[in-house]
């Protein structure tokens, strides 16, 4: 699979070579998309007067929001980098345009969703980790309790959002020429973008637990700051597992219903 | 008219051909983001102090109904899904239409008038399970010069969208790919006409910017009209703003198209 | 017509009463149906295969025609396992085509005329190195195959060109070049000669016949160009409204019109043709005037009846210009529709 992911990654930067505007289009809606983020919840924060901790958001001041935002956009880029295709599973089905990965060895979810490599996903996460730093800077001294678990967060981060692409995609599968994917994709990541402090605790339980976009963002976010107890922040990667889990498995069936745009 | 009429009907039959498709690309479409927003508004109102705290010169209430307007003036805001001009420039499908006796803009035109009619059943639609589910939360218009004032400033501003949407997709006559510049345009258009949170809950520059972009005009102005937060001087500064930037988008659309279309290779022929 | 071949220990492909459903939404026209069809719609199950029978031995080449809508496509598609039959049993290596694993893959590969397997936007070099990853193709071998196969096809100088920007031919050639890289043991090929020019068609047929014979492989092709067909395939399956309507050698078609020669005579346009008498004198040879177009009349005759049948012809019509072939198989497979009665269908 690493054999096969390398080439997904040169093919994708032979790609962008050719469209080198696009490159840039790309790029800057990214960054339009963290600017507007970022202005967003600073216009909020700004309501409060002066002072960081003036007001906060279910216990998230502003620079512990702007860690948080810093996680929401990595998590975004990763998907971005590497699932960009997802967009496209909906219109795809609809054309038959998995026929191809059908008949290839490996499994169909990896070669679909990861097949187009995105060099831009790339550069903006390296612009999202840029301020990832900026927030872990602006934190006061000690407030980040667990630093050393940055890496191991954002790797569970990243597998968590590829599962999520696989979970959703099933809805497309199972209602099939509606946009639904799309629709919960959305609603999942702009859950996901907010701390789960704001929601009723039955939403923020099942933005954990059935639709785990909760690990995206808030898990690593409240991990580093210690908002967590040490046996929830322990225990918790395994939900996520069992989630990947059937999300794949519900895949693997869903696709019995895959009628390859009938010939 | 007649031309516009059948165009109109076809468009029409396009869009509700999938049912689900419809009820997730038309109804909840541009839902999600509002009703977010309002956990993340209770969540912030609480630290200050409750409902009856005002932020930015609002109350929680008024934020509420704020975003139930919300729901209901983005159903009439052209989106940038809203044109296939794009596709049709790549694929070389414009060439259909070139040799037919009408300029193309009229198909555009006719996939707006086709929207317009389509949106405001949908806005009526929402407006009315809205007002049903929770009639306390929800907005109802403060009188009926006022929503016909809203509906005007919704509608022309819906038409600046519509151009600015068709000359992005004009821009496939150079560029390889467009969505971006589409999906952008329809960021920086939500963000900057109050989408996300009420202009005037911005910083009172930025607020003051923002006054002469038609965004405001098209979202933020006719919720607030409804409201009865502005009045008839507002809306008419409002059809002033609009009336320039539609002078200003139709002239650069019209050039646009006009050197597009000087180098337009009809792909696939 | 044969009974199907019954499955021997070599069967790599065998379908048993395999059926293929899909559910359509059918609406009605006009506004109300809009309307209609939105708030209630009629859902319609269309049965794309409808009991189809199959067996293809290792190597063999099989022809699958049929006209429009018969269920070549569809048959392709469940035996491939792209998508999984409604019900009956298709098996591919042996194992159920659905579930097939990686092992089972590697042996397979599959070209679609109307959809490109490889990258739009890159060169087709590119799509082939990542082929070579998925498939686990040596390199040095990889090499020697996009050698010889470019060669075969005469793109060598096109490999770096992006695909969108070759023509509809040379992308053709690429796909089928992608498509063998891994030398597979079954090649499904559907309609792989769609819109293409003679040349690259002939081009095309010429690879398909050379690999089959040099390596062995079995493939089943399927194609509205009958000459793709007769060229490539020595066995011929037709598939009539998603049922097996024959299943036989090739020779075994061929000799139902082997002796019979279609006559193309071309006379002056706006000279009458006494059709009548025509028939009545060619009928007495057991020839058929099979009809009359401005300026050509055409004749079926068997070969030896050509003796009688020439100077009959000469000496009531005006010649200008004449012509005798033998019978297409395109021709036979019409008549054999027009047989089973539903000659509108016979749109080969």
């Amino acid at each position: 699979m690493l054999a096969i992911q390398r080439q997904y990654v040169r093919i994708g930067w032979i790609r962008k070579s050719q469209f080198r505007v696009e490159f840039i289009n790309q790029v800057l809606m990214d960054c339009v998309f963290y600017v507007s983020f970022i202005l967003t919840f600073e216009f909020l924060f700004e309501l409060g007067g002066s002072g960081d901790a003036a007001l906060d958001l279910g216990g998230w001041t502003r620079p512990e929001m702007r860690l948080y935002l810093g996680f929401a956009f990595v998590s975004d880029a990763v998907l971005m980098t590497l699932l960009g295709q997802q967009w496209h599973f909906g219109a795809d089905l609809k054309d038959g345009k998995l026929d191809a990965f059908r008949t290839k060895p490996g499994p169909t979810a990896y070669l679909y969703f990861f097949q187009r490599f995105s060099p831009e996903g790339l550069t903006n996460l390296i612009i999202a980790s840029g301020w990832l730093t900026y927030a872990l800077v602006g934190l006061e001294p000690g407030s980040v309790a667990h630093g050393w678990l940055l890496p191991l967060a954002l790797l569970h981060t990243a597998f968590v959002q590829i599962f999520l692409v696989i979970g959703l995609a099933c809805f497309e599968l199972f209602v099939l020429h509606s946009g639904i994917g799309h629709l919960v994709s959305h609603i999942a990541g702009s859950l996901g973008e907010r701390p789960l402090e704001v929601y009723p605790s039955a939403l923020s339980r099942f933005l954990l637990f059935v639709l785990p976009v909760g690990a995206t963002a808030w898990y690593p976010s409240s991990l580093l700051l210690g908002k967590l107890d040490l046996p929830f922040a322990a225990v918790y990667p395994l939900a996520t597992v069992t989630f990947a889990w059937v999300a794949a498995t519900v895949f693997r069936r869903g696709l019995r219903r895959y009628d390859s745009a009938m010939g | 008219m007649r031309l516009l009429a059948a165009a109109t009907g076809y468009e029409l039959r396009k869009k509700i051909q999938f049912r689900v498709g419809f009820l997730v690309r038309e109804v909840l479409n541009g839902a999600v983001e509002p009703l977010v927003m309002l956990f993340v508004y209770r969540a912030l109102y609480r630290s200050a102090g409750g409902d009856g705290a005002r932020l930015g010169g609002w109350t929680y209430p008024e934020i509420v109904q704020y975003v139930a307007g919300l729901l209901v003036v983005r159903k009439l805001v052209f989106n940038e899904r809203g044109l296939e001009l794009s596709t049709e420039i790549f694929e070389g499908r414009v060439t259909k239409y070139l040799v037919m006796p009408f300029p193309y803009f009229v198909l555009a035109q006719a996939r707006f008038v086709q929207f317009v009619g389509l949106q405001l059943v949908v806005a009526l639609l929402v407006w009315g399970i809205g007002y049903a589910a929770v009639p306390e939360h929800w907005l109802v218009p403060v009188s009926g010069l006022a929503t016909l004032q809203a509906l005007a400033l919704a509608l022309l501003g819906s038409y600046c969208c519509f151009l600015v949407y068709f000359t992005i997709n004009a821009a496939a006559f150079w560029l390889d790919v467009i969505w971006s510049l589409l999906v952008m345009a329809a960021f920086v258009i939500l963000f900057i006409g109050g989408g996300t949170i009420p202009v005037s809950q911005m910083p009172e520059g930025v607020a003051d910017a923002l006054r002469w972009a038609f965004p405001y005009w098209t979202i933020s102005a006719p919720i607030e009209l409804l409201l009865g937060r502005i009045g008839t001087p507002e809306f008419l500064r409002g059809v002033l703003v609009l009336g320039g930037w539609l002078t200003v988008l139709e002239t650069v659309r019209r050039v646009t198209w006009r050197r597009g279309l000087a180098r337009y290779v009809g792909a696939g022929m | 017509m044969t009974e199907p071949s019954a499955a021997g220990d070599d069967a790599i492909l065998e379908a048993r009463g395999v059926v293929k459903e899909f559910v359509t939404f059918e609406r009605a026209p006009g506004l109300r149906g809009i309307v209609k069809n939105f708030v209630a719609r009629e859902r319609k199950t269309v049965s794309a295969l409808a009991g189809v029978d199959l067996s293809i031995q290792r190597g063999e080449t099989v022809g699958l025609i049929g006209a429009n809508g018969a269920g070549k496509t569809t048959l392709v598609k469940v035996l491939t396992g792209i998508v999984p039959a409604t019900s009956g049993d298709a098996r591919l290596f042996g194992v159920d085509s659905f579930a097939l694993g990686d092992a089972e893959k590697r042996r397979l590969a599959l070209v679609m005329g109307q959809k490109s397997q490889l990258w739009w936007d890159l060169p087709p070099i590119d799509s082939f190195h990542l082929l070579r990853e998925i498939y686990g193709v040596d390199q040095a071998v990889f090499d020697e195959r996009v050698r010889s196969f470019t060669r075969m096809l005469d793109v060598e100088d096109r490999l770096g060109i992006q695909l969108r920007q070759l023509s509809l031919g040379q992308r053709m050639k690429m796909e089928v070049i992608g498509a063998f890289l891994h030398d597979p043991d079954v090649v499904f090929l559907d309609e792989p000669t769609i819109g293409l020019d003679l040349v690259s068609r002939e081009t095309i047929r010429g690879f398909l016949v050379r690999l089959s014979e040099e390596r062995g492989v079995t493939y089943v092709l399927t194609s509205h160009d009958m000459e793709d067909i007769e060229e490539t395939c020595k066995r011929i399956v037709i598939l009539d409204r998603g049922t097996v309507a024959f299943d036989g050698a090739r020779t075994e078609l061929a000799a139902r019109v082997t002796g019979l020669r279609a006559i193309e005579v071309h006379v002056d346009p706006r000279a009458d043709v006494d059709l009548e008498g025509l028939r009545a004198a060619l009928g007495a040879f057991g020839a058929e005037v099979q009809g009359k177009s401005a300026g050509t009349v055409r004749v079926l005759s068997s070969q030896e009846a050509l003796d009688s049948v020439l100077p009959a012809l000469l000496s009531r019509l005006d010649v200008r210009d004449l012509s005798i072939e033998r019978e297409p198989l395109e021709q036979l497979v019409r008549s054999m529709y027009r047989e089973a009665g539903h000659g509108a269908a016979a749109s080969t």
